[in-house]
């Protein structure tokens, strides 16, 4: 019995002092001029998947949830977050090459057809986030169309 | 007589084949019809890349991400992004995978080839979407 109190002590100590661990989150920035829904190039369906199922990771405009200032969770949304905008930024996106954005876009059909994006720790409490067939289905043809934009077919 | 009469047809059969391989000839210098490969690249692919990215070879993972063989089947916009990858495992050094460069360290890619892939990559699909 005493151990048991003992232990539960202990955790709650050692709780208490990851949340004192410094964590640095990446900046939300809501004006971004090179944003890829600024551009005009994407219809508002597929804005709005994008923003549901994409922004939280891939762009400057973050929505952070609560837990994601609890550690160890914090640790877990700042990563995700900082990987998610190095690979692809949908803030930046009119700053891209023409090559980088086809480069992405058929990364993005890719991901989602095969059902690693939005990747499923987030969609665990991001329900809305999940892609059904028909989302998917939105999304690979709007990747295509603006692809075939580019290339100017 | 018959024989006369097969002539032509075959004459011409012959001038088709030779014609037809003259073309594929002058296109031996590039795997697809729109990328231009280089001598010193194509020696770079053939010799650190090739042997895993081929129809032939072994690894699924490596035949599901790039056919060298199979560039000329590509779409455009599959191509353009292909030399995306090519160009960023490149120029990251992931590529050829550490775990097979533990086998074979010399087919890693020196500094000068990392680069001279980099270039060729951007470069060619720059040129495609002009």
């Amino acid at each position: 019995m005493k151990i048991l109190k003992i232990t539960i002590w202990v955790v709650l100590a050692l709780f208490v002092i990851l949340q004192f661990i410094p964590n640095t989150y990446p900046e939300i920035n809501k004006s971004n001029e090179h944003d890829l829904i600024l551009t005009g190039d994407v219809p508002e369906e597929v804005g709005l998947i994008l923003k549901t199922s994409c922004y939280d990771c891939h762009s400057n405009e973050t929505r952070y949830p609560w837990y994601a200032y609890i550690a160890p969770v914090s640790w877990l949304v700042v990563r995700d977050v900082k990987n998610g905008r190095e690979d692809l930024n949908f803030s930046d996106w009119d700053s891209l090459k023409s090559r980088d954005k086809i480069k992405l876009l058929d990364e993005i059909a890719e991901e989602v057809e095969e059902g690693n994006m939005p990747m499923p720790v987030y969609t665990i409490t991001h329900g809305d986030a999940s892609l059904d067939d028909v989302k998917k289905q939105i999304l690979v043809k709007w990747t295509e169309d603006m692809m075939n934009n580019i290339l100017g077919e | 007589m018959k024989t006369r009469n097969l002539l032509f047809p075959i004459a011409l059969i012959a001038i088709a084949v030779i014609f037809q391989s003259s073309i594929l000839f002058n296109g031996s210098n590039s795997i697809a019809g729109d990328v231009n490969i280089p001598e010193d690249v194509k020696s770079v692919l053939d010799n650190k890349c090739f042997g895993c990215h081929n129809m032939e070879a072994k690894s699924d993972k490596a035949k599901d991400k790039l056919l060298l063989d199979k560039l000329g089947d590509l779409s455009k916009a599959k191509l353009i992004a292909t030399l995306g990858d090519i160009g960023e495992v490149a120029g990251e050094g992931s590529m050829p995978p550490e775990k097979f460069l533990e086998q074979k360290p010399e087919k890693k890619l020196t500094a000068d080839e990392q680069k001279l892939l980099v270039d060729w990559a951007e470069k060619t699909a720059d040129e495609m979407l002009n």
